[in-house]
């Protein structure tokens, strides 16, 4: 296998589910109708709805699911069962639920005047599910913090050369900031200045390394270089497991990346978020751009870094751990998650970009369509990790993406850079965003029984302090499998609430039925799993140890677990008393409003 | 308001400093105004400036400062509105002379 073969397999993929399948569910079944009048054009209001053109629709959409989740998983699967279980499941995934989850998430709140999934629910199915849906989405929000900080923390201890250029993309952003906000400077300019100075920042890494290493070296002799943490960690020593340390250092990047997330939630928008996205999407798509055309060329111009190098097929059960069990079934379907399909999507398809479609007839396009382009990429990460192979996970992506890279030219140790602080920037501006969003909403949730979290220094903090405490139990694979549960139950609940509205109106559900029933069972099956692998491989191993720290960590995510089971019980349980209630008895669908002219 | 709304509205409130805020409703007021002067022969897209696709176009338009308008290849940069106005009431006379000319030469062909 080389990368030319799997790209041909990639783009044939896409053409077909989208012309044989979606396209005929979107006719048939759903019937969009460009004469029909939406939400944003109905209720127009310059902010909340507002029609907005398709191609810029699609990018604003695109932009917001796309993040580190088709890249990491991609690259755990492989790792753990080989890349043609990995590469199955992504086509698979993509071309009869992926599509599917994001699509249906805008047609549900387009033809329900725009509301979001939790309004709907509230509406079809039952006000309990409302409020499950709230309690859930904080916890989810939380497990996605701690598996970014974790796995940013860890890339940037053990690879000095990225350090440099971290700090100077967040002096940049501020930079930028000043300079277009207060200053008043041009964009070009400021454009030119910035980026350019973070990816010489990038590039030139190595030239900064030994004042790195001593920088970690004076920090872990603070300890007299005795670790902070001691932990057993599943995934070391090639999967058998072993002791890990969590040392100062590693701490020091984890509390480092927590302030920039920190400042990135509190300070205005414009003053560091923003700036510090915009000079990151330029380092981004350089990166990526100059990987998947490097990927397409690579078996002419330099074979040797497109032939798939690593295993097709490890196993149905891959070891990890002492007593871990990892079965392909349901495992594997929640480690891959965004590539294939994805909750979050669905969420932010309903209560955001729905509000913007100004035409039913683009409820495809940008819906499936963005989904179809986040397979691209989790096949970028696939693909760079089938042909990296040395190293830690994120390593061999990097060395895979880098070797891309390298195809035009650029010498392999600066192109290899590059892709490390590609991976690092996608992850660390989804992640103060995601703080932001997650203090909102630890506000909202108990900000009246407990006032102080109404402050949003103290919100944050409290976030914060919890996804370092995740981190600190080490074991983040297992911390990405949960978020990965969650953020396919997501998936799976945003379906099963489109089969009941399918029901409701009287049309055929299956092409969403079908894959929400698949993937609510294991979605419940695969966290269910995780749980009992922190119990026995970490919790239980910490425990006989005498380790606090990691045994508090796991025993608060296997609490965190079961909580998700029990929350998609009782919603799994709602949505199939509500389907069967409107599957017998279709309420009336309303006359459609004509379009404006 | 759900949680949505509250996040929208916190992010909305922050993305701009005060001045640029007053600047940006001074702004919004006057595309308001914009259907009643030249009813439905206009018609406005609004950037972001510090967006990628505001950079292409800045980049196209030569913009360096804004706020910036381009009105059928004619460029203002400021703030004065009025400008603005007889810019776009000049796009469309020129507009409308070329239809006239357009028609004549077909008539007379």
């Amino acid at each position: 296998m080389n990368t030319l073969l799997a790209v041909i397999i990639g783009a044939l993929t896409v053409y077909l589910a989208y012309t044989l399948y979606a396209r005929r569910i979107d006719r048939h079944v759903i019937q969009s109708d460009p004469k029909r009048a939406t939400p944003a054009t109905l209720y127009m209001d310059g902010v909340d709805f507002m029609p907005t053109n398709r191609n810029i629709l699609f990018g604003y959409h695109f932009k917001s699911i796309a993040a580190a989740g088709p890249i990491i998983g991609a690259i755990v699967a492989a790792n753990l069962w080989g890349w043609l279980p990995a590469i199955i499941w992504l086509i698979l995934g993509v071309s009869f639920l992926g599509w599917a989850s994001d699509y249906s998430g805008i047609v549900i709140s387009v033809r329900n005047d725009g509301n979001s999934l939790s309004a709907i629910a509230h509406r079809l199915v039952s006000p309990r599910t409302r409020t499950i849906l709230f309690v859930f989405i904080f916890f989810y929000l939380l497990l996605v913090a701690g598996a970014f900080v974790g796995i940013m923390a860890t890339v940037l201890e053990s690879q000095p050369k990225t350090q440099l250029g971290v700090i100077v993309l967040t002096v940049m952003g501020l930079l930028l900031g000043q300079m277009l906000y207060r200053w008043r400077t041009g964009l070009v300019g400021a454009t030119v200045l910035t980026v350019g100075l973070t990816l010489i920042a990038i590039l030139g890494g190595g030239w900064t390394e030994e004042v790195f290493k001593a920088f970690t070296a004076g920090l872990n002799n603070l300890s007299g270089g005795a670790p902070l943490v001691t932990y057993f960690d599943p995934t070391l020593a090639n999967f058998k497991g072993a002791d890990a340390k969590i040392m100062p250092s590693l701490l020091f990047w984890a509390l480092a990346i927590s302030a920039f997330c920190y400042a990135g939630s509190v300070l205005p928008i414009w003053r560091m978020a923003q700036p510090v996205i915009y000079v990151g999407f330029w380092i981004t798509a350089l990166a990526m751009v100059l990987g998947l055309t490097g990927a397409l060329v690579a078996p002419f111009m330099k074979p040797e870094v497109a032939q798939f190098v690593i295993p097709a097929f490890r196993g149905f059960n891959p070891q990890l751990g002492p007593a871990g069990i990892m079965p392909l079934w349901p495992m594997l379907f929640v480690t891959i998650a965004c590539g294939a399909i994805s909750g979050w999507h669905a969420l932010f398809g309903a209560v955001g970009t729905a509000r913007q479609i100004q035409n039913e007839a683009d409820m495809l396009p940008i819906g499936g369509g963005s989904m179809f382009a986040e397979f691209l990429l989790g096949l970028l990460a696939l693909l760079a990790v089938s042909v990296g192979a040395k190293g830690a996970p994120v390593g061999a992506f990097a060395t895979g993406l880098g070797g891309f890279i390298s195809v035009w030219g650029l010498p392999i140790q600066y192109a290899t850079s590059l892709a490390f602080a590609a991976f690092i920037v996608i992850v660390l501006v989804v992640t103060q965003l995601l703080f932001r969003v997650q203090r909102v909403t630890l506000s909202e949730w108990l900000g009246d029984v407990f006032p102080p979290c109404r402050n949003q220094h103290i919100a944050s903090l409290i976030c914060v302090a919890l996804a370092i405490l995740l981190m600190m139990t080490g074991t983040w694979v297992y911390l990405w499998q949960l978020f990965g549960g969650a953020n396919q139950m997501m998936a799976a609940l945003s379906l099963l609430l489109v089969t009941v509205w399918l029901a409701s109106v009287g049309k055929n559900w299956m092409y969403a039925g079908l894959p929400a029933a698949f993937m609510w069972v294991t979605t419940c099956a695969s966290i269910l799993v995780t749980a009992y692998n922190l119990y026995s491989n970490v919790y239980q191993i910490n425990m006989a140890a005498g380790r606090t720290i990691p045994v508090v960590g796991s025993a608060l995510m296997i609490l965190v677990a079961l909580l998700l089971v029990v929350a998609a019980l009782y919603i799994g349980l709602d949505t199939w008393r509500a389907f069967q209630r409107y599957r017998h008895r279709p309420v009336q669908q309303r006359k459609p409003a004509a379009a404006r002219a | 308001m759900g949680l949505r709304q509250k996040v929208q509205r916190e992010m909305a409130d922050s993305a701009l400093p005060d001045d640029l805020k007053a600047e940006f409703h001074s702004l919004s007021e006057w595309a308001h105004t914009l259907p009643g002067k030249f009813a439905d022969r206009v018609r406005i897209r609004l950037i972001d400036a510090a967006s990628i696709e505001g950079f292409f176009r800045s980049l196209l338009h030569r913009f360096w400062r804004y706020p910036a308008f381009a009105v059928e290849g004619q460029r203002y940069v400021g703030s004065d509105f009025v400008r603005v106005d007889a810019l776009i009431a000049q796009a469309l006379r020129r507009k409308e002379e070329d239809a006239r000319v357009s028609t004549n030469a077909t008539t007379s062909h």
